[in-house]
């Protein structure tokens, strides 16, 4: 094994959570290597000219490599599991999936950080948490307030570029354009540096309906530049959005999709003590007596290399990040790979039998959405519910275009059958008049939601793969039942002549938002780590990212896993952390 | 009845015949011109061709997974990105042909498109004893069937952008400005591949 020269800071992964650590302590000077699994594609190499190709890219998943997939599922503790392979995140890239994204960018709401106080508050008193309890939920509140991290979403929108309409400006809801903008969002104290995305016929329809139920709708808040007039502050500027449809799974073939590569990489790469090594896959945290020492990786010959350092940094995907801490023998009190949350997915179709859509004609990200039923917006209308179909906390309702018939051909109702001359005359009649809507449900942590190390299945390094045991519970099936009900409601009021879906809610292992597993908090008997992602059993130790959020919101993660990014470096370069010490901080 | 080569040959004049025929004899596989088989032999080739055209099925005036040359498409994957399914298709193709054998005395391409339906319904809805896992295959020629349909034809299928046409879909572009994407008229856009852009 090859033992390389030490660095101040070494990283593992380079995505999003790596992105803003590692720029901002390799401007303040220390030596930093980021070892990404992936390799280095660009605009300039590989999302130019050939590659708007939806079979290379999103059905044969060319950026998420099958050998580093290495997830099995199962719905409970006592289940054996399977592989599964229906991965859509995880990219293996330099940018990871935030390469890949689809570019919607939310702050989290205030009371995101302190879901469980707030659900306390409301609905304490009334019993209302009974099926909650019932179900062995694990809601905590985040060890951070928003008010703490405003200033690093702040960071994040100027950064890397996140463009839309202010909702609530200090307190005024939508000041600048009085129809546009989440009047929902947690107060901001600055703008927006650009406008999100124009609108197209799916997303006029969308809000017709949105409008004639009493709804706010707003153009969702995009990563993906509106114009090319404006520069990060970075230096960064990129190219205007030009709408083509390969956007979702797809790296920017122009590169007016913010990520990691595209923003932050070319100031990154400026920096004398910044190195990036692709292909460079970490298998192992070695440690002693309590202290990370180095990381072992292979490179893309296979060939084994240790890498030794000060401060150790987990910025991989959550699955991976969880899987390498416990492979390493790093289970922080058992609490690692405990209160594993994703989406429960659950789906609407609807046809437009009166109204093209042409539902293929932009980026997934062009997008209108209501926030009227997410987080406890819908308070009032849930409290007029029978107990038995109370839930908390709720779910955004988008419209995503970037409908390809590539990944459109299983949208047919079960009255139409999925071959034959029927299923032609549908498809050739409907496809350009259809809209599936997105509904982004706000599931719960629960005790027996986990990840661990699968015992049965290894991959060719011999390290076992992340096992995920999720399922859905009580309030998630309510939740589906009424945002399914809304949804429709929605669509019809547009003019849907035809609505199908599954009402029901289902556990799957990856809905992209994968969130937990090495939870931040208070408590050492709690958590994994503290309010900064240090480790409480390895101090030099800290992981950034999705797997650290105690829960999952009702949004999109992409932008609180870069603030989180963004607060861990503050809180190295003010010294509010010792190496020494992780109940020390400040 | 379904016309026959013979009955065709006796309804058009004979000056028409052959353009005819190679648009209308549905027994025949549409490699494109000068391609050559790399994964199937031309017997698999012919059957994948036949359970591609009752899958999306066609006509002249109305090209279906045949005229679009999907067979083209899963015949080069299978030989490449999907080579793990090849033994699937092999000995699955094998089964179901034998099947169609015993029940009606002709391979399966031979048939005629209600016997091949009533053979497929069953293979996918498991009732074939004789072909082990039907229901999977069937879904795998399904789905492999639609991407050649619906990719780009830089990866041997969607031949004259037939795919794309039938459901609408203009084809892949770098831009598209704000009356394109806002428009509700029928009218359509030009059609493009990734080789015209």
């Amino acid at each position: 094994m090859a033992l390389l020269p030490r660095k101040d800071v070494v990283i593992v992964g380079y995505g999003a959570a790596a992105g803003p650590v590692s720029l901002e302590l390799a401007r303040a000077g220390q030596s930093v290597v980021a070892l990404e699994a992936g390799a280095h594609r660009t605009a300039a190499t590989d999302f130019h000219r050939g590659s708007l190709d939806t079979l290379r890219w999103r059905t044969r998943r060319e950026m998420i490599d099958g050998r580093r997939m290495a997830l099995t599922f199962r719905n409970a503790q006592s289940e054996v599991a399977a592989p599964w392979n229906g991965i859509y995140a995880m990219a293996s890239t330099v940018g990871g999936s935030s390469v890949h994204w689809s570019g919607q960018s939310w702050r989290f709401y205030a009371d995101d950080f302190r879901v469980k106080s707030a659900l306390e508050e409301r609905y304490g008193r009334s019993g209302r948490l009974a099926h909650l309890r019932a179900d062995h939920a694990a809601l905590e509140d985040w060890p951070i307030t928003y008010d703490e991290v405003e200033p690093f979403y702040e960071k994040v929108e100027y950064a890397l570029g996140i463009g839309g309409w202010p909702g609530n400006l200090g307190g005024r809801i939508r000041p600048v354009h009085p129809h546009e903008g989440n009047p929902y969002e947690a107060p901001r104290k600055r703008d927006f540096p650009y406008r999100p995305l124009r609108d197209n016929a799916t997303d006029l329809v969308f809000r017709e309906g949105a409008l004639a139920r009493g709804l706010q709708p707003f153009h969702v808040p995009t990563g993906v530049s509106m114009d090319g007039a404006w520069a990060s502050t970075e230096g960064v500027r990129r190219p205007g959005c030009t709408y083509c449809s390969f956007c979702t799974g797809f790296g920017c073939w122009n590169d007016s999709k913010t990520s990691t590569l595209s923003a932050l990489l070319p100031a990154a790469q400026q920096l004398p003590h910044f190195e990036l090594r692709p292909h460079c896959y970490v298998t192992r945290i070695n440690h002693r007596d309590g202290r990370a020492v180095s990381v072992s990786y292979r490179n893309e010959n296979g060939v084994e290399h240790e890498q030794p350092g000060d401060v150790f940094i987990l910025g991989a995907y959550s699955f991976q990040n969880v899987r390498l801490l416990l492979h390493s023998g790093i289970d922080g009190n058992g609490q690692i790979g405990k209160y594993f949350i994703n989406r429960a997915t659950t789906n609407l179709h609807a046809i437009f039998g009166h109204r093209l859509l042409n539902g293929w004609n932009g980026p997934s990200v062009q997008r209108q959405g209501v926030d009227d039923y997410n987080g406890e917006n819908a308070m009032e209308q849930k409290l007029q519910l029978p107990p038995e179909q109370f839930f908390v906390r709720g779910a955004f309702i988008g419209s995503p275009s970037q409908r390809v018939p590539l990944e459109s051909y299983d949208l047919h109702p079960p009255d139409v059958p999925s071959w034959g001359a029927a299923y032609k005359r549908f498809m050739s009649e409907n496809l350009n008049r259809y809209m599936g809507l997105q509904l982004l449900t706000e599931a719960m942590p629960y005790e027996d939601c986990t990840l661990d190390l699968d015992p049965n299945y290894s991959d060719e390094y011999g390290m076992p793969y992340c096992r995920v045991t999720r399922s859905v519970k009580q309030n998630e099936r309510r939740m589906a039942h009424f945002i399914w009900d809304r949804a429709k409601e929605l669509v019809e009021a547009a003019g849907a002549t035809k609505v199908w879906g599954e009402r029901s809610a289902t556990a799957i292992a990856s809905s992209t938002h994968d969130l937990g597993g090495a939870r931040m908090g208070t408590d050492p008997t709690k958590s994994a780590t503290n309010r900064y992602g240090q480790l409480w059993s390895t101090p030099n130790l800290f992981v950034t990212g999705g797997a650290l959020m105690p829960s999952l919101g009702g949004h999109n993660p992409t932008q609180t896993i870069w603030m989180l990014s963004y607060w861990l470096a503050d809180a190295l370069l003010q010294r509010k952390v010792r190496l020494d010490d992780s109940m020390a901080y400040t | 009845m379904k016309p026959t080569r013979r009955t065709l040959l006796k309804l058009v004049g004979a000056g028409a015949a052959a353009v005819v025929l190679t648009q209308l004899d549905a027994r025949a596989p549409l490699p494109a011109p000068g391609a050559r088989l790399v994964a199937l032999t031309p017997h698999e080739a012919a059957m994948v061709e036949a359970i591609g055209a009752r899958i999306w099925p066609g006509s002249p005036s109305d090209p279906g997974a045949r005229e679009a040359g999907t067979v083209r498409y899963i015949d080069l994957a299978l030989a490449g990105a999907l080579a793990e399914h090849l033994d699937t298709y092999r000995r699955a193709l094998r089964e179901l042909d034998a099947a169609s054998r015993a029940q009606h005395r002709a391979p399966f391409a031979a048939l005629d498109d209600s016997e091949q339906d009533a053979l497929l319904g069953a293979l996918s809805l498991g009732h074939l004893a004789s072909v082990r896992e039907g229901p999977a295959f069937f879904g795998l020629v399904r789905t492999h069937t639609l991407e050649g349909l619906f990719a780009d034809p830089l990866h041997g299928g969607n031949r004259d952008l037939a795919g794309w046409r039938a459901v609408g879909y203009p084809g892949p572009f770098y831009a598209i400005g704000p009356d394109e994407q806002q428009r509700s008229d029928e009218s359509e856009l030009p059609y493009r591949s990734l080789d015209d852009l």
